[in-house]
């Protein structure tokens, strides 16, 4: 079942909304166990929605992880019992992974390599198994670690819990079992309803409204990629526009997921900071899939060393991070050359603060020009990066990269963009780009209402864009309550007009 | 403390403001033409006299355009003698349509072939934008008569384009163009007659050979809003001794269509046919050719490809005439 889609905003998402309620009313200790059982269930049936074969393996998955989790932190469990149980939890969840997502990649890959014919049966990928199975890896060193203590009931919800479950944020269990023990997350809290619905306001919106209308620009130049050369203004229209879909889509999606969770009085991370207003390729990671980039940080990079055994093995700890982050989004060889492009990207943006320190200067402190060559440098890099991203092969994104360095000629008169190339197509390119520069994210626009303790935020220090930065002001005031309204039924207008379309990264 | 709850209520204002207003539109513009639905106005007013015109009992084709381009009702009268039109006209405009209209051609003692596009088997039942257009410019009955569910989705399906087209049409309405406009495209019968092979341009010819297998053909399927908007059409037709013969719609033929997720496919479709007692006539590849066939789409066949389609048809259809 899609957020964008009718059955879940008309009848699912109120229904469960509300049986939530009626059963957390009762100040009860029971209740508020019946409306955790409510929200598994729904979460349970939600996934069955669109992946019902694989809810065994879901809920199987979810029973071996927490039982390993458990006799790790059983206490008079010996260390070398909790580590090899740790390896055990682990192997099992990346045994999945591999099977499911990687088994028809690594088939195919083993058969060029070796020229053989070896069969393999389509494995279709089971819905979410890349996000569960992370946030059940974390789950297991934060046993591992003595951080974690949650009834069998809250893992599953912490697991299951339908807004998060498909495409992230990828939530550790320190961030949501204290929620559920809260009094306060069961009964109605017309703030947090309000905010809730603000965010999944402005998620569909940048779903429905902005990232959807994009398509029609990106799947000509990409399908034209595969077989024939793109020219210089289509490649970098192209590019351009699946840049914006993919932020517009995937952040969309997190702002519903955000929204959603909090109309259930549960607070999730954030996970976009206006990333293209980035002034360097790690402080783009630092507002790009932020729960992701913590993950890949405080699960892989940092175990492999991090930065603490010199600048050598650094460098060769982000290339490995990033090259399985790569891999992680997708089985094919575009995406792992896209992680490994952005390993490479880190370990220049490092090695240049490192020389910066070594001339005596300070890489923190930048001029409004270094700020923003920097800012023009890294968005260039990332446009660059996601064209192998989205292509279908490497083959397709080398022809958009020679089209983008105007080594195919400058436009072709029977492109399939041709025609489309008019003056409504650059102006929807400028308002958008307006928007994801010049413009505050959802949390910035709606965050200075948002003081309860509990919110996990985002509190990386880093160089902020300052250059023109739009400030609406929103208020939980009637005006912003009808501009509201106004975008939900705009969103709503638009699921039912356009054909339905997916999250981008609900496919990873 | 700020109120929340009133923020909230003006929410709820919001939407329903923007909705009364957004109906408030669609509802002045509803029975203006638009432009660009005056070709299947033209299709449905010519279809309509044919099938009027034949007082004896006649043969009716209806499917999308597959049968428009592919059957030649011409030669099957001419062949077997029996009258016959062609009720082909365009699969977006949806299964529920295609036979809400067709039930209008339809007389006691009247046959009716489907050679139904394979898109309709597991339709959703979502609206196009192509009937969106047609029916608020020309059927406006159909709107009225249809339940509250698709009346609020043909409502709201409407782009805000075609919204703006409609009010424009209002204001300023367009000339209707008269149906004997269409002969030159259609015979008497309804076919579609200006499809032939020595017209194709390379430009057609190199789209033809870049079509992809029809991505709809995999896996089996059951019970979709597509066959019970079917199923009810034929328990229609036995209500009004209305004789039903269903077919496979004509398209070029790929190597995968004999895979087994695809052959699951078709054998859904046999054993949905089967289950209504409706003869399902020869087999999905032996309406399957190539692309030299084929005029400008994976559907629409040439002069040539639709009298060798037309010639089997005859052949299958023989023992049930």
């Amino acid at each position: 079942m899609l957020f964008n889609s009718i059955e879940f905003i008309f009848f699912f998402l109120p229904f469960t909304l509300l049986i939530f309620f009626i059963i957390g009313r009762q100040s009860s200790f029971w209740s508020r166990k019946l409306a955790v059982v409510w929200l598994v269930c729904v979460s349970l049936f939600f996934y069955s929605w669109s992946s019902h074969l694989y809810l065994p393996l879901f809920v199987v998955s979810m029973l071996v992880n927490y039982s390993i989790g458990s006799w790790i932190g059983n206490e008079a469990a010996s260390s070398g019992m909790k580590k090899s149980l740790l390896m055990l939890g682990i192997t099992f969840n990346i045994a999945l992974l591999a099977y499911f997502k990687y088994g028809n990649f690594s088939a195919e890959t083993i058969n060029f390599l070796f020229g053989l014919d070896f069969k393999v049966n389509p494995i279709i990928l089971p819905l979410g198994i890349s996000f569960f199975t992370f946030q059940q890896v974390a789950y297991l060193v934060d046993s591992y670690r003595v951080e974690t203590q949650s009834s069998l009931l809250d893992y599953l919800l912490f697991v299951s819990f339908f807004p998060k479950l498909v495409a992230g944020p990828i939530v550790q269990h320190k961030e949501i079992i204290p929620q559920l023990s809260d009094q306060s997350t069961y009964r109605i809290n017309a703030q947090d309803i309000a905010i809730g619905l603000t965010f999944f306001a402005l998620g569909l919106s940048k779903k429905v409204i902005f990232a959807d209308s994009l398509s029609e620009y990106v799947v000509p130049v990409f399908s034209t990629a595969v077989e024939a050369p793109v020219p210089l203004i289509d490649a970098w229209i192209g590019a351009l526009a699946y840049t914006l879909q993919l932020y517009f889509d995937f952040s969309g999606y997190s702002d519903i997921a955000i929204g959603i969770s909090r109309c259930f009085g549960i607070r999730l991370p954030l996970n976009f900071d206006s990333p293209y207003k980035a002034l360097s390729i790690s402080d783009f990671w630092r507002r790009w899939h932020i729960t992701l980039s913590n993950f890949l940080r405080d699960y892989l990079y940092i175990p492999l060393g991090g930065n603490r055994k010199g600048e050598l093995r650094r460098n060769f700890n982000l290339m490995t991070t990033m090259l399985l982050g790569g891999l992680w989004h997708g089985a094919g060889w575009t995406f792992v050359f896209w992680g490994g492009l952005h390993g490479f990207y880190l370990t220049v943006n490092h090695q240049w603060r490192s020389y910066l320190k070594y001339l005596g200067h300070d890489p923190k402190e930048g001029s409004w020009l270094r700020n923003l060559f920097g800012w023009l440098l890294t968005f260039i890099a990332v446009v660059i990066g996601w064209v192998f991203f989205r292509a279908e092969s490497m083959g397709a994104a080398l022809q958009i990269i020679k089209g983008m360095f105007g080594l195919s000629g400058f436009t072709a008169s029977n492109s399939p963009l041709y025609q489309l190339f008019s003056m409504r197509l650059v102006f929807v390119l400028l308002v958008l780009l307006a928007i994801v520069w010049l413009t505050p994210n959802t949390q910035e626009l709606v965050g200075q209402y948002d003081n309860n303790p509990k919110v996990a935020k985002n509190n990386t220090s880093r160089l902020r864009f300052n250059l023109i930065c739009l400030n609406p002001s929103w208020q939980p005031n009637q005006t912003w309550g009808l501009i509201i309204g106004l975008l939900i039924f705009l969103a709503v207008k638009g699921i039912l007009t356009a054909s339905g379309s997916e999250f981008v990264y609900a496919s990873f | 403390m700020l109120d929340f709850k009133k923020y909230i209520k003006s929410i709820i204002s919001g939407i329903m403001i923007s909705l009364v207003i957004y109906l408030a539109i669609v509802f002045y513009q509803i029975g203006a033409p638009t432009e660009s639905s005056h070709q299947f106005d033209l299709v449905y007013r010519t279809t309509t006299n044919i099938a009027q015109s034949f007082s004896q009992p006649k043969l009716v084709v209806v499917a999308g355009s597959n049968a428009a381009f592919g059957v030649r009702c011409q030669l099957i009268y001419e062949e077997m003698g029996i009258a016959c039109v062609n009720g082909g006209t365009h699969a977006g405009l949806g299964i529920d349509y295609l036979l809400y209209k067709a039930r209008r051609w339809i007389k006691p003692g009247d046959i009716v072939l489907l050679p139904l596009e394979y898109n309709h088997y597991v339709a959703d039942g979502k609206p196009t934008d192509l009937l969106i257009d047609y029916v608020f410019s020309h059927d406006s009955d159909y709107f009225y008569a249809t339940d509250f569910g698709l009346k609020a989705r043909l409502t709201l399906g409407m782009s805000f384009v075609r919204l703006a087209k409609g009010v424009m049409a209002k204001i300023k309405p367009l000339i209707p163009a008269e149906a004997d406009a269409l002969s030159q495209n259609r015979n008497r019968y309804g076919d579609f007659i200006l499809n032939q092979a020595s017209e194709i341009t390379s430009e057609q010819r190199n789209k033809l050979n870049k079509f992809p297998p029809l991505s709809i053909i995999k896996g089996s399927f059951s019970s979709t809003y597509g066959t019970n908007v079917i199923r009810a059409f034929v328990e229609w037709c036995k209500a009004n001794q209305v004789k039903v013969i269903a077919t496979y719609p004509n398209t070029i033929y790929f190597p995968e269509y004999e895979q087994e997720m695809q052959s699951n496919f078709f054998i859904s479709i046999q054993t949905f046919y089967q289950e209504l007692g409706v003869p399902l006539l020869g087999r999905p590849q032996d309406f399957m050719y190539g692309t030299s066939n084929f005029f400008d789409t994976n559907y629409h066949l040439n002069d040539r490809g639709c009298q060798e389609r037309t010639q089997q048809l005859i052949h299958l259809l023989r023992p049930y005439l």
